[in-house]
């Protein structure tokens, strides 16, 4: 008896999840949010930077490299995100605050020399790729009895 | 005398064999059925799985995906393996994909509309599933894989155990309609449709479909974690597509066939007798039915983990064979006691 | 594909070989069905863009398990120099047109080790790399990037694949 009882209940279970609530975030068109510890790719202020050098000791990795600012003798660092493991040690060792993390993930190329990003490029405030639309912000939320699901923030 | 030719196109146009050639059950069918089950079937199984499924690709809903994914394999090469036979890698596809059609002669869709009308209808079926499993093996031979050759000798267990219960099982429906020719097994259901006077050949004959047409509880030919690929894993581009339309073609078959058999299959009441046509309605009432059918078995697929050989051949032959018996036993009593219920 | 527009006219004029590479290329890049070497954590990553959350599918990516069948190839994490020759041998396996997606910074250079004697420093040091996912492991949101920029790839891509020099393994 229990063997038909536990061959008829997946299938009764797979019927019901056809009329639950579809859990997926279409991610480049709804973004959910990120967790708060998100590391993503790491930004330099540079006029907080004191060139002391401290990230490229203390990086594990050897991605850090302290380079000439163009036009000018301040060194600063520059990060290969091919080869940063996003430890953030640079960042929390920085005795100026100089090296802040971000929350941008999407940071894919189509060769490996882009990923070496010089001080000025690291200086950019985070953008939103191009190719990706402007994503609605969205939430994981239960609603009513369909199960949970993502809704838009500010929809709830 | 351009009249003349003009009525000859037009009279082959609108004849039968054209139209069965080219719409229900030949090509026009075929080539929908197929695009948009696979279509269907990926997205149910997602919804199963609380996901969307295919939706970027055609904008709504995903509807393009299978048109795509059968231009790419157009668009992909394919070699043969080194030391394989070449032509029967070349030709177990192409044939694989076209044998499970012929299953589609024989069934009825209307009371006239059969390409292949037969007294033993249900034999030619029979006769074409039993065809289908040999070209899997010569593909598995061809190939010289040991993956494609486990696939192949795999079928051959899967289909001893498959069959022999799908023809005994359909036994009872013969006996009770009299006779082997489709269009009677429908008209015999007129009063009640036959799964309710057979359930247990109905779930045997079920269960042993799923294994011939190699579906997912019983896709053991093609088990994904153990053999690559099974039989088809030398096979890429269009060749490998051909392989996956033949195995919807005899999923498409085999649906029809169970609805014919239990279902009732083109009996079904018409809601406009004077303004659609009666062959439309039969049409349309054995397509719902196989589709529902095609649902229930998407569903299985995404509930059921496969079985093991070992486990198929238990079941096959230990439950599946002696049940069918059964079965066959009680549709006799049952036509010696109540000679009413069928109708013969 | 180039719609060139005659000027002072509304008809456009092209070239049916483009109409076909166009055709060619929307199809492969709405169905790119992958292979993965799984060698690191980053099939971690995989599992979770397939799944519900992410859904990987929505573009069409099919998981098929025999590289005869797929188009695409992604290195998933840190290949040691044995493994390596084995990730070119499921290249060269798979038919063409052929993609490779390097994902995390194992399979692009390495990176924790960097300093370690087995480990191949790049996995482009033996196949062509067609795009790089870095992160360590990326998150499902970065490997869909990477995915939207191979597509975007392909949809400028000639009708024949550009022959890529292959790179012999040193051993
Ligand atoms: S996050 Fe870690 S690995 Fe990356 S640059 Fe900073 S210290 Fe180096
Ligand atoms: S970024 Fe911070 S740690 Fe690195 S050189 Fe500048 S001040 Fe020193």
């Amino acid at each position: 008896m229990s063997t038909v009882k536990n061959t008829i209940r997946p299938l009764v279970l797979a019927f019901s999840h056809v009329f639950r609530r579809v859990f997926t975030a279409k991610y480049p068109y709804e973004a959910p949010s990120r967790p708060s510890r998100c590391r993503g790719r790491i930004m330099l202020r540079i006029e907080r930077c004191i060139s002391c050098g401290t990230c490229e000791k203390i990086c594990p990795n050897i991605a850090i490299k302290m380079v000439k600012l163009k036009g000018s003798d301040k060194l600063c660092p520059q990060i290969d995100f091919g080869r940063c493991m996003f430890c953030y040690f640079c960042v929390s060792y920085c005795p100026a605050e100089a090296l802040i993390g971000t929350e941008l993930v999407e940071i894919s190329v189509y060769s490996k020399e882009k990923l070496i990003y010089p001080p000025e490029k690291l200086a950019e405030e985070p953008k939103w790729p191009d190719l990706l639309p402007k994503p609605k912000r969205v939430k994981l939320r239960v609603v009513g009895r369909r199960g949970a699901g993502h809704v838009e923030i500010g929809r709830e | 005398m351009m009249q003349q030719i003009w009525d000859l196109i037009l009279g082959f146009l609108t004849s039968k064999y054209f139209l069965q050639l080219f719409f229900i059950p030949g090509i026009a069918f075929i080539g929908l059925f197929t695009l948009i089950v696979v279509w269907f079937e990926r997205k149910l199984l997602a919804r199963v799985m609380l996901r969307y499924g295919p939706l970027h690709v055609g904008r709504v809903a995903g509807i393009l995906q299978t048109l795509a994914d059968t231009l790419k394999l157009l668009f992909k090469e394919f070699i043969p393996p080194r030391k394989a036979y070449k032509l029967g890698f070349y030709l177990a596809p192409v044939f694989y994909a076209s044998v499970p059609t012929l299953a589609l002669t024989a069934i009825p869709f209307s009371p006239t509309w059969i390409v292949y009308p037969s007294d033993v209808g249900l034999l030619i079926a029979y006769a074409v599933i039993a065809c289908t499993p040999i070209l899997p093996i010569i593909a598995g031979w061809a190939c010289n894989n040991r993956y494609t050759m486990i696939g192949g000798l795999r079928i051959i267990f899967q289909d001893v155990a498959g069959e022999i219960p799908l023809l005994l099982s359909a036994l009872g429906v013969v006996m009770l309609s009299g006779s082997f020719n489709l269009v009677n097994i429908v008209n015999a259901q007129s009063r009640y449709w036959f799964i309710l006077l057979q359930p247990l050949g109905a779930l045997v004959f079920f269960i042993s479909l799923i294994a011939m047409v190699e579906r997912v509880p019983f896709d053991i030919p093609t088990a994904e974690q153990e053999l690559v690929f099974g039989w088809r894993t030398e096979y890429g581009g269009i060749l490998f597509g051909l392989t996956m339309f033949g195995e919807y073609i005899s999923l498409a078959a085999g649906s029809l066939l169970f609805s014919t058999l239990y279902l009732g299959g083109y009996l079904g009441p018409n809601p406009f007798p004077g303004f659609i046509p009666s062959d439309f309605a039969s049409m349309a009432w054995i397509l719902l039915k196989m589709a529902v059918m095609v649902t229930v078995l998407i569903v299985i697929r995404g509930a059921y983990p496969r079985l093991r050989i070992d486990q198929l051949l238990n079941l096959g032959w230990k439950w599946l064979i002696p049940l069918a018996m059964i079965n066959t036993v009680l549709t006799m009593l049952m036509i010696y006691f109540f000679p009413w219920v069928g109708g013969a | 594909m180039s719609l060139r527009k005659i000027p002072g006219g509304n008809i456009i004029v092209t070239s049916i070989n483009e109409v076909i590479q166009k055709i060619a290329n929307w199809s492969r890049l709405s169905s790119l069905w992958s292979v993965h070497f799984e060698t690191g954590c980053c099939c971690v990553e995989i599992m979770g863009v397939s799944c519900s959350r992410y859904d990987f599918e929505r573009f069409g990516t099919l998981p098929i398990s025999s590289p005869r069948q797929n188009d695409l190839l992604i290195i998933e994490g840190v290949v040691s120099k044995k493994m390596a020759k084995r990730a070119r041998y499921i290249y060269d396996q798979l038919y063409d047109p052929k993609y490779v997606m390097a994902l995390g910074n194992c399979a692009i250079t390495g990176a924790l080790f960097w300093d370690s004697y087995s480990i191949v420093k790049g996995i482009d040091k033996v196949l062509p790399v067609d795009v790089y996912v870095p992160g360590c492991p990326p998150r499902p949101e970065a490997i869909i990037h990477g995915f939207r920029l191979l597509q975007e790839k392909i949809r400028r891509e000639g009708l024949t694949r550009r022959k890529e020099k292959p790179v012999v393994v040193k051993r």
